[in-house]
C-alpha cells in the first residue's frame, strides 16, 4: 500500500478559526487563547479513506496560513500546488463570511484542478435554528468545486473531522482517477 | 456517430449577409458534386452525412481561400474568438504538435518585440536573467578564487587568505576542515506544493520528517522570495552546525541536509545531480501529485550519488595526494637547499686553504688578499706593491687550483699603493728594534717625508740585511745608509807628567781628535782606561789615574760629547804588570780609549 500526500491550504480572514481547526483536527486540543499566525504553519496527519477495494492511506499536510487583513493579504506563493483547501469564515463576523468568494477565487486561480470545502466555524457561538439558514443561504450560490459548507467548531470539535475527511476522500478519489 | 446538420454547420454567423441567390449556387455545387461521385461508379444513394462532408471538404480550402481573398477581416473576425480554445484544444490533443509548430518562430518573435518594445522585455525578463546572472558570477568569482588559491599551492596559504577575506579566524578554518561534513539526508522537494518527491535518510540518525521539512522549507523559501528578494534564490539555510544547501530548478528543488561545512566541490555535485535529473525525469516531477509510486526510482539511485561523496572517500584519496604533493614540494626546495649548503662548505674549504696557504708566505702576509671559489675557478683578488710578490701570489694560487681541479683567475692588481706614514714609521721602528737585537749591530734610523736615513754600525753581513730590509718597507723612497761595518780604532793615548794630573796643549789636540771621533760614530761609547808607571805608592798612582781620567773626561765634555758615552775604568790600574820596561817612562803614564756600543738600554 503506497502513501500519497497532499497539500490542503487554510485560508480565511483573520481569527476566523483556521489554526484552532487545524489543532482540532492534528491533536484533538483546543485553547481559547488567540494567538495570531505569523507566516505559515505546516502540520501533518495521516487519515485513511475506504475505498472500493481497500483501504488507502493519505498524509494530509496542512498549511495553515496567516490571515489576512485588510492591511496584509495572503501570500499566494504559499498556496501553490495545494490539493485542496478549507475556507474559513467565523459565523459571528457576517464580513468574513462575505470574504469566502474571493478567498475561494484566489485559491481555484492559483491551483485551477483543485478543490474546496467551506467551513463556517465558531458555530457553537450560534443558535441552531439561525445556522441551518445561514448555511442554506450560502450554499445555493457554492460552485461544484466546492465540495460542501460545513458548519464547524473547533471548540467542542463538531465537523472538523468531517470537513478533513471529505476532503481526504475526493483527493484519493481524483488520485485515482 | 457525427451528428450532421447542415443548416447548423454550413450556415456561418454572418449567414443573413448571403442572398437567396446565394443559397442557390451553392446547393447546385452540392449537388454537381454528389452527382460526380455517382458517375465515378457509387451506388446512386441518397447522401450520407459523410459523404456530404467529404464532398464539401474537396472545395472548403478553396472556399476558404477566396473568401480571405474577398473579405479577409469577416474570417479573422469569424475565427478569431476561437483561436486561443482551438490551442488549448490542439495541446490536449497533442502536446508537442504547437511547441513544434511555435518553437522555430520563438527566436524571431523574441527579436521583434525586443525591438519593438524593448523596455518590457528587459522587465519580464530581468527576474529570471538578474538572478542566474548573479549566481553564475558568484560561481566564476569561487572559481577564480580556488585558482588563485591552489597556485598558491600550500594549504596553509589558501587557509590564511581564506580566514582573511572571510573575516573568522584561521581556527575556525581549520576546525571546519578538521571535523569534514556528513551528509544527513536529502529531499528533493516540488517546489509550489512543497511535497517531497523523494527523500533519502542516511542509516543511523534520527530519522527526520520529511513531509513537514519539505513544507516548513519551501515556506520559507517562498516567504524569502516574496518578502525578501523577489526573483532572487534562497541558496542554503544555516542552522547551528547544520548546513542546508537548497539547490532549485524548475519544478522541484533539492535540499541536502548537510552536518559541517561542505566544500564547494560538493554543491557543484548537488547542482550536477539535480541537473541530470530534471533532464531525465522532468515530465515525472512536474505531474507530481503526491504519490510516491509515481516517482521513478531512477531519482532515488541518482540521489545516491551524494551519499557515497562523504568526507571519509574525500579524504581518503586527497589527503595522500595533498602529502605527496607536500612531499615533492619540500623536496624541490630541500634537495638544491642541500646540494648549495654542500657546495658551499666546499668552496669554504678550499677559500680558507688559499687564505693560509697565502699567509704562510712572509712576504706576502702583510697583504689582504682574497681567494674566492666559483663554479670551476679560484679567484684571488688583492693588491701588492711589486709584480715579484704578484708572481709568488701566483705560485701559491696555481698548486691550490690544480689539487681541486680549479683554474686559476689571478687578479691580484700590483700598484703602489698609498701608503700610510705612521705605518712606514712603524714598520721602520719594528726593523731597527729587531736589527738592534743582533750581535754587534748598533743603527739608528731617521725617517722624514719618503726619506729614510740608516745610521751605525753593524757587522757586513747584518749591514747587507739591514740594506734590504729598510729597501723594501712601502712608502720608504730613497734610504741613505750610513754604516759602519766595525768599531773606529782610536789608537790616541793621552800622556801625562810624572805625579801630574794636568793636561798639556798636546793632549788637547788628542782629545780633539777623539771628539770628532765619537761625534763620527754617536753609537760609540768609549771606555776610558787609566794606566801607570808604577813609581811611587799604589794609593799615589790611584789618585793620579783618578785625576786624569775626570780631566780626560772633562775635556771631552767639553768638547760636546755627552758624559754618558765616557765610562771610565780608572780605578783598575792597567799596564802595571805587564809593563815594557824599554819604554820611556813616561809613555807609561798615560789615558787610553777603548771604543764600544753598549747594550739597547731598552733590553
Amino acid at each position: 500500500m503506497s502513501s500519497i500526500t497532499k497539500k490542503i491550504c487554510l485560508l480565511g480572514d483573520f481569527n476566523v478559526g483556521k489554526t484552532s481547526l487545524v489543532r482540532r483536527f492534528v491533536e484533538d486540543k483546543f485553547s481559547d487563547r488567540y494567538l495570531s499566525t505569523v507566516g505559515v504553519k505546516v502540520s501533518r496527519k495521516s487519515t485513511d479513506v475506504r475505498t472500493e477495494l481497500d483501504i488507502q492511506s493519505i498524509d494530509l499536510l496542512v498549511w495553515d496560513l496567516e490571515g489576512n487583513t485588510k492591511f496584509k493579504s495572503i501570500t499566494p506563493s504559499y498556496l501553490k500546488g495545494a490539493s485542496a483547501s478549507i475556507i474559513v469564515a467565523d459565523l459571528s463576523r457576517t464580513d468574513t463570511i462575505k470574504n469566502l468568494n474571493q478567498h475561494l477565487q484566489l485559491f481555484f486561480q492559483i491551483n485551477p484542478k483543485s478543490k474546496a470545502a467551506i467551513a463556517l466555524n465558531k458555530a457553537d457561538l450560534i443558535p441552531e435554528e439561525k445556522l441551518a439558514k445561514l448555511v442554506e443561504n450560502y450554499q445555493s450560490q457554492s460552485s461544484k468545486r466546492v465540495l460542501g459548507v460545513y458548519t464547524t467548531s473547533a471548540k467542542t470539535g463538531d465537523r472538523v473531522n468531517e470537513i478533513f475527511q471529505r476532503l481526504a476522500e475526493e483527493l484519493v478519489a481524483t488520485n485515482k482517477s | 456517430m457525427m451528428n450532421f446538420k447542415p443548416s447548423d454547420s454550413l450556415k456561418p454567423s454572418n449567414s443573413k449577409n448571403l442572398e437567396v441567390s446565394e443559397w442557390k449556387q451553392i446547393d447546385n455545387l452540392i449537388d454537381s458534386l454528389i452527382e460526380q461521385e455517382r458517375q465515378n461508379g457509387v451506388e446512386p444513394q441518397p447522401p450520407t452525412p459523410e459523404e456530404l462532408a467529404k464532398a464539401i471538404a474537396k472545395i472548403l480550402p478553396a472556399a476558404i481561400e477566396s473568401e480571405i481573398q474577398s473579405n479577409p477581416e469577416a474570417i479573422a473576425k469569424a475565427i478569431a474568438p476561437e483561436i486561443a480554445l482551438s490551442i488549448r484544444e490542439q495541446i490536449l490533443l497533442d502536446e508537442t504538435a504547437i511547441p513544434q509548430t511555435l518553437g522555430p518562430e520563438m527566436g524571431k518573435a523574441i527579436k521583434a518585440q525586443i525591438e519593438s518594445e524593448k523596455d518590457a522585455m528587459v522587465d519580464a525578463l530581468y527576474p529570471v536573467i538578474g538572478s542566474t546572472i548573479s549566481k553564475y558570477m558568484v560561481e566564476v568569482v569561487q572559481d577564480i578564487n580556488s585558482k588563485i588559491e591552489s597556485t598558491l599551492s600550500s594549504e596553509g596559504i589558501r587557509r590564511k587568505l581564506r580566514a582573511k577575506m572571510q573575516g573568522v579566524s584561521e581556527a575556525e578554518l581549520i576546525f571546519k576542515e578538521s571535523i569534514g561534513y556528513r551528509v544527513r539526508a536529502i529531499f528533493l522537494i516540488d517546489k509550489d506544493s512543497g511535497l517531497v518527491i523523494q527523500e533519502i535518510q542516511v542509516a543511523g540518525e534520527e530519522r527526520l520528517d520529511s513531509d513537514m521539512l519539505g513544507g516548513m522549507l519551501t515556506a520559507i523559501r517562498s516567504f524569502a522570495n516574496d518578502c525578501i528578494a523577489a526573483g532572487s534564490e534562497l541558496d542554503s539555510i544555516d542552522y547551528g552546525n547544520w548546513q542546508i544547501p537548497l539547490e532549485v530548478a524548475g519544478y522541484c528543488y533539492l535540499a541536502v541536509i548537510v552536518a559541517g561545512e561542505p566544500p564547494k566541490e560538493f554543491i557543484s555535485k548537488i547542482r550536477q545531480i539535480l541537473g541530470e535529473i530534471v533532464l531525465e525525469h522532468d515530465e515525472a516531477i512536474q505531474n507530481f501529485d503526491g504519490d510516491s509510486s509515481k516517482v521513478p526510482f531512477e531519482i532515488r539511485n541518482k540521489l545516491e550519488r551524494l551519499i557515497e561523496t562523504d568526507d571519509r572517500q574525500e579524504r581518503k584519496s586527497s589527503s595522500p595526494l595533498l602529502l605527496w604533493l607536500l612531499i615533492f614540494g619540500f623536496g624541490l626546495i630541500l634537495i638544491p637547499w642541500g646540494m648549495e649548503r654542500h657546495r658551499l662548505q666546499t668552496t669554504r674549504k678550499i677559500e680558507r686553504e688559499a687564505v693560509l696557504e697565502l699567509d704562510a708566505a712572509p712576504e706576502l702576509s702583510v697583504y689582504r688578499l682574497d681567494p674566492q671559489v666559483t663554479a670551476d675557478r679560484l679567484i684571488i683578488t688583492g693588491r701588492v706593491p711589486s709584480q715579484s710578490k704578484r708572481d709568488r701570489v701566483q705560485q701559491i694560487g696555481r698548486a691550490i687550483a690544480q689539487q681541486h681541479n680549479l683554474e686559476l683567475d689571478n687578479r691580484v692588481l700590483t700598484v703602489n699603493l698609498p701608503v700610510d706614514p705612521s705605518w712606514t714609521a712603524g714598520e721602520i721602528r719594528r726593523l731597527t728594534g729587531l736589527f738592534n737585537q743582533q750581535p754587534e749591530v748598533k743603527i739608528e734610523t731617521a725617517y722624514r717625508q719618503g726619506m729614510l736615513t740608516v745610521e751605525g754600525s753593524a757587522t757586513e753581513e747584518s749591514a747587507r740585511q739591514i740594506t734590504q730590509a729598510f729597501s723594501q718597507i712601502p712608502g720608504v723612497a730613497r734610504v741613505v745608509f750610513k754604516l759602519n761595518s766595525k768599531l773606529p780604532q782610536i789608537e790616541q793615548r793621552i800622556s801625562f807628567d810624572s805625579g801630574s794630573g794636568e793636561l798639556s796643549p798636546e793632549n788637547l789636540i788628542e782629545i780633539q781628535t777623539v771628539s770628532e771621533i765619537l761625534r763620527e760614530y754617536p753609537q760609540v761609547h768609549l771606555k776610558l782606561m787609566a794606566h801607570s808607571d808604577g813609581v811611587g805608592s799604589v794609593a799615589v798612582n790611584q789618585r793620579l789615574a783618578k785625576e786624569r781620567c775626570n780631566n780626560v773626561r772633562a775635556a771631552l765634555v767639553a768638547r760636546g760629547i755627552d758624559s754618558s758615552r765616557l765610562m771610565d775604568s780608572c780605578n783598575l790600574l792597567s799596564g802595571v804588570q805587564n809593563q815594557d820596561k824599554n819604554r820611556a817612562v813616561w809613555s807609561e803614564r798615560y789615558i787610553s780609549f777603548v771604543p764600544f756600543v753598549p747594550l739597547n738600554p731598552s733590553q
